[in-house]
């Protein structure tokens, strides 16, 4: 499958890119990061590499959706880099640990669909942005991107295998978190 | 025929690593049968793993409903200074 505009030059494509998609890319960029050079780069930064990974781009998703997927994790290594989120990240590098050690609490799902859904969407971010590098990735482009299993394997030139791992590895760290930072003391 | 045997333990003698690991790869895949089976055997008699499969299955329908919100968000709001559009057009390694 070929995207639609199936052209041999990526160079002719940009500019048709960018009257298409930059809009919807600043909006996306402009919710998540404050700063206004910041975002500048990082729409370069996307363009770019855009440009140079079409020749593998095989249409398997839209030309918007693939674009906002690689400005979705140049933002995330630009937060990565302001952040350099060290001790969050150690908190988070131990593999889930429940099977060895206390019951899980169920969790009352009940209050984060109804009034504090902003905050508990807060926390959900912040969680994701806590993940080990090794594996924030891989879910990223799978639950935000919603890309299919072979693509996020070609873009992150790893196993089928080693994938699932990851994917596994990500949901239970993300539990973990949500379960410390939003569940607890509300679940029964 | 250890085939047959790794599948018997699966659907008798799951653990809870495994049990919990197939309960994330529901989301990717189609589980053969043996591994359904042995996992929602696992499950009946096992709190935790219980509790595992619904809390990763919450948060994956979370970041689905966030993921639409997200498209919206796409459509509506503030437009891209045109100098900055004209800069990323003349963009060169």
């Amino acid at each position: 499958m070929q995207p639609s505009e199936s052209n041999s030059d990526p160079r002719s494509l940009l500019s048709d890119w960018v009257d298409e998609h930059a809009d919807a890319l600043y909006r996306f960029a402009l919710a998540r990061v404050g700063d206004e050079h910041a975002i500048e780069d990082l729409l370069q930064d996307t363009y770019l590499a855009a440009v140079k990974a079409y020749p593998g781009f095989r249409g398997e998703a839209s030309v918007r959706t693939w674009l906002i997927a690689i400005l979705r994790l140049k933002i995330y290594d630009y937060h990565r880099q302001q952040a350099k989120s060290a001790q969050a990240e150690q908190r988070l590098e131990h593999p889930p640990s429940f099977q060895r050690t206390e019951r899980l609490q169920a969790w009352n799902y009940e209050a984060s669909q109804t009034v504090e859904r902003e905050e508990f969407w807060k926390v959900l971010r912040s969680c994701v942005s806590k993940l080990p590098e090794s594996v924030a990735k891989a879910f990223i482009l799978r639950e935000l991107d919603g890309f299919s299993g072979d693509l996020i394997c070609n873009t992150l030139n790893i196993s089928k295998r080693n994938l699932a791992v990851r994917l596994f590895r990500a949901r239970g760290l993300l539990r973990d978190c949500l379960d410390q930072n939003w569940f607890d003391g509300e679940g029964a | 025929m250890t085939k047959l045997r790794e599948k018997l333990r699966l659907i008798l003698l799951m653990k809870c690593a495994e049990a919990s690991q197939l309960a994330s790869e529901s989301l990717e895949r189609r589980l053969a049968w043996y591994e359904t089976v042995g996992m929602k055997g696992h499950q009946l008699f096992c709190w935790s793993c219980r509790q595992f499969r619904r809390q990763i299955l919450f948060l994956h329908q979370s970041l689905q409903r966030a993921k639409h919100a997200e498209k919206e968000e796409l459509e509506h709001g503030p437009v891209l200074d045109v100098r900055v559009k004209e800069r990323l057009k003349q963009l060169e390694d």
